[in-house]
């Protein structure tokens, strides 16, 4: 059974790309044949973070179009066996996207035998979020430690809840995760970032992750490689320990405590 | 009563309408100042049914035009309240007469025909012009159009169904529980609003806006199970909440109710 996954957040520039990346890396990483699917038409960023932006011949607005199939565009990342990138167009906006296109692709992936379609939405709350959304069975709300985006996740919250496909036809909600990014411990510490603690109180959904804020994480886009593979990395074991979750492994939350370096450490300009 | 012994039966049915004075009778003007009023109010009146009080009329205006008037702005009109010629050339035009000295006792109404069905109308209570608790400028509030109030005092009307919500009510979210009570099972979020003609209960913390009394019934009240909210209001008195509240009441069981005119949060239980 194919599981349809959308990553949203509502606020832009929280890691939704950054992390549509490193999960259906990490999904294909366990032998899970993935496709992730750029939705923001128009402002395409997942190809540059996937490291395929060379190879982008036809995307997803062709195929919705019929101006291509799903074969031509589907891109094979260099990765990884498992995984395919459909890009976004980059020439046309987003009202090129429709729901009765966007669900012809989904039902066709879903026959090529994909097990997981992840869906990179765009920001805000408009038709590429929307649609994005629309045909999801889980939700990764990908959010800051910040107030103005808690308060977008939990306006896309109210949105999954009442206009996605499942909402409207009556059926078993999406199931909601929360995935905190760009966790700063020592801030919470300190008292200028939200606690894990605080954004669980007021969004109120199922935590599946923290990853911590990381230098790693802008290497990994400049390389055009998906974060979870830079080996040893904290984001990378975050990201991995976020698709274990996911998949229903139990593991303990990590990078969420303030690790005070040693005196030693302090004198020798550690942070 | 008459009682039909198979296909149908009649039963009382209790229905609240708003009623619409006429204080003149030239046409034009009523249409004009119809429309005036449903622009002041938005869509706050859409779709509600309507009673044509023309009792203070002596001359007749011209009920198909008027009519219309209100048909165009998506008002029912249920039937009028007239005497005389008034009512005769209302009748004549197609509309029911209604009269609405009834008493407003909620058991039995009193069938006017034998086709009709027993309507027992409710004056509805003055509509509140909002007041701030604090001095504060109104910006460009809408201000909900006053009708004619009876000389008794509002009385207290039952809640014909509350309105049960499960679930978080997330920002950007609104619910309007129209003409009874709300009960909200779970968090109201920053951003969200609950509006009702009646009581509000939230049983999880209020961080959004509560609006009790909607239609203006200053006996409403709000209970919350934590009080973190942005503004609260009741009957159109409304405060906005910045800062911190009294530790006795900041995100503790609170209940918020009019007390002549004034809101008072006070802490629930013991």
């Amino acid at each position: 059974m194919t599981r349809i996954v959308v990553v949203t957040s509502g606020k832009g520039g929280v890691g939704k790309t950054t992390s549509s990346a490193s999960f259906s890396s990490g999904l294909a990483l366990r032998g899970h044949k993935t496709v992730v699917i750029d939705f923001d038409v128009g402002l395409r960023n997942l190809d540059l973070i996937m490291g395929c932006e060379r190879r982008v011949v036809y995307d997803f607005v062709n195929v919705i179009q019929g101006e291509a199939t799903l074969n031509q565009a589907l891109i094979k990342d260099k990765n990884s066996e498992n995984l395919f990138v459909l890009p976004a167009s980059q020439t046309r906006d987003k009202d090129a996207l429709s729901q009765d296109g966007v669900e012809k692709v989904i039902n066709d992936l879903k026959e090529m035998g994909f097990e997981y379609i992840i869906c990179d939405s765009p920001a805000g709350i408009e038709t590429g979020a929307l649609l994005a959304a629309y045909f999801a069975d889980d939700a990764l709300v990908v959010t800051n430690p910040e107030v103005s985006s808690v308060r977008d996740s939990d306006r896309i919250l109210g949105i999954l809840a009442s206009k996605s496909r499942r909402a409207v036809m009556g059926e078993e909600p999406i199931k909601e995760f929360l995935l905190l990014t760009r966790y700063n411990p020592k801030r919470v510490e300190d008292g200028e970032m939200l606690s894990l603690q605080d954004i669980e109180d007021i969004l109120r959904i199922k935590l599946i992750g923290v990853i911590p804020e990381s230098e790693s994480v802008l290497q990994a886009s400049n390389q055009g490689l998906p974060a979870i593979h830079i080996k040893q990395s904290d984001v990378s074991e975050a990201y991995l320990d976020v698709v274990a979750r996911y998949l229903g492994e139990d593991k303990p939350l990590r990078f969420t405590e303030y690790q005070k370096p040693s005196l030693l450490k302090r004198w020798l300009g550690g942070k | 009563m008459t009682q039909s012994n198979h296909a149908l039966t009649f039963k009382s049915a209790t229905l609240y309408a708003v009623r619409v004075v006429l204080h003149e009778h030239n046409t034009p003007n009523l249409i004009a100042s119809l429309g005036q009023r449903m622009q002041d109010a938005g869509g706050f009146f859409a779709q509600e049914p309507v009673v044509i009080d023309a009792s203070g009329l002596n001359e007749t205006p011209n009920w198909p035009l008027l009519l219309a008037a209100f048909a165009q702005h998506a008002l029912p009109v249920l039937g009028v309240f007239a005497h005389g010629e008034v009512l005769i050339s209302a009748v004549a035009s197609g509309l029911v007469s209604i009269d609405i000295t009834a008493s407003k006792s909620a058991d039995s109404g009193r069938l006017q025909n034998t086709d009709a069905i027993a309507v027992e109308l409710a004056t509805p209570a003055r509509l509140a012009e909002p007041k701030p608790q604090v001095a504060l400028e109104l910006g460009t509030a809408d201000t909900p159009i006053v009708l004619e109030t009876p000389k008794e005092p509002t009385t207290f009307l039952p809640a014909p169904q509350t309105m049960v919500v499960h679930g978080p009510l997330r920002s950007g979210q609104r619910i309007y529980a129209r003409q009874c009570d709300l009960i909200v099972m779970g968090v109201v979020s920053q951003g969200a609003e609950v509006i009702a003609d009646g009581n509000i209960h939230i049983y999880g913390p209020l961080r959004g806006k509560a609006m009790a009394g909607a239609l203006g019934l200053a006996d409403a009240r709000i209970f919350t199970t934590s009080l973190d909210a942005e503004l609260v209001a009741v009957a159109g008195v409304y405060r906005v909440i910045e800062g911190v509240l009294p530790a006795t009441i900041h995100r503790k069981p609170s209940m918020i109710y009019l007390k002549d005119e004034v809101l008072v949060i006070e802490p629930l239980g013991d």
